[in-house]
């Protein structure tokens, strides 16, 4: 990420604070760096589980069924096979 | 803990539906960070099912596949299969072999039918599950 870093004053329960500079020692890196990966892992998580409840939504209204979905995709494996391993 | 699962389309075919516990598994890899991994042939067959059956899904499956780091295995060369063809049935050999031949721990398919299950977890360092025993091993792993 190349975004600019911007200084600011938060309240953090104490005992995450110590468990954040443990981890920082650990791992041989700043308070800053582990409070930016935890933030980005969990905006990261929240994101996925969002794009699954999005292809979720949309399954739901296109009113196809999970066995359609599955014979159509071990039809397509099949093909995929002849296509790659022709001979085999 | 931070298992590494090869998910089999199947599974993802089935996480596209709200309830059930692919989806759940699904969920639970994303927030527990789980190393996910496919194959060049996984890939391009859930694609290309939903570029047929429900195309406005595609865009948020590549995002999803992309934010969440899910690493492609390339697909095993045509001289591979013969090693390992006792394992799996011939349609599903190819991806039990990318898995196999990667870092994953768990194969994880709805499917075990067509797997030898015993012969691969006694020669091999991966174990094929079905979504709801993996959903086990972790609860009693927790």
């Amino acid at each position: 990420m190349n975004n600019l870093a911007i200084k600011t004053t938060i309240e953090i329960d104490s005992n995450l604070f110590y468990m954040a500079k443990r981890k920082a020692l650990k791992e041989g890196k700043t308070l800053k760096d582990i409070v930016n990966a935890s933030l980005s892992d969990s905006f990261g998580a929240a994101k996925t589980v969002d794009l699954l409840s999005k292809i979720q939504e949309i399954t739901a209204q296109s009113g196809i069924s999970e066995t359609e979905l599955q014979e159509s995709g071990r039809s397509i494996r099949q093909k995929l096979n002849r296509k790659y391993y022709k001979g085999a | 803990m931070r298992h590494s699962l090869f998910i089999d389309s199947n599974v993802w075919f089935s996480a596209f539906y709200r309830s059930g516990t692919c989806s759940e598994l699904i969920q639970k890899s994303t927030k527990q960070a789980f190393e996910l991994y496919i194959s060049e042939l996984v890939l391009e067959e859930v694609i290309r099912n939903l570029e047929l059956k429900l195309p406005h899904t595609l865009r948020y499956f590549v995002d999803f596949i992309h934010l969440q780091d899910v690493i492609v295995l390339k697909n095993p060369d045509i001289h591979r299969l013969e090693k390992y063809q006792l394992l799996a049935d011939k349609h599903d050999l190819p991806i039990l072999i990318a898995a196999l031949e990667s870092p994953c721990e768990f194969f994880i398919t709805g499917n075990l039918k067509d797997f030898q299950v015993e012969k691969i977890a006694s020669n091999h360092n991966l174990s094929v599950v079905t979504p709801a025993k993996y959903l086990k091993i972790l609860d009693t792993a927790d």
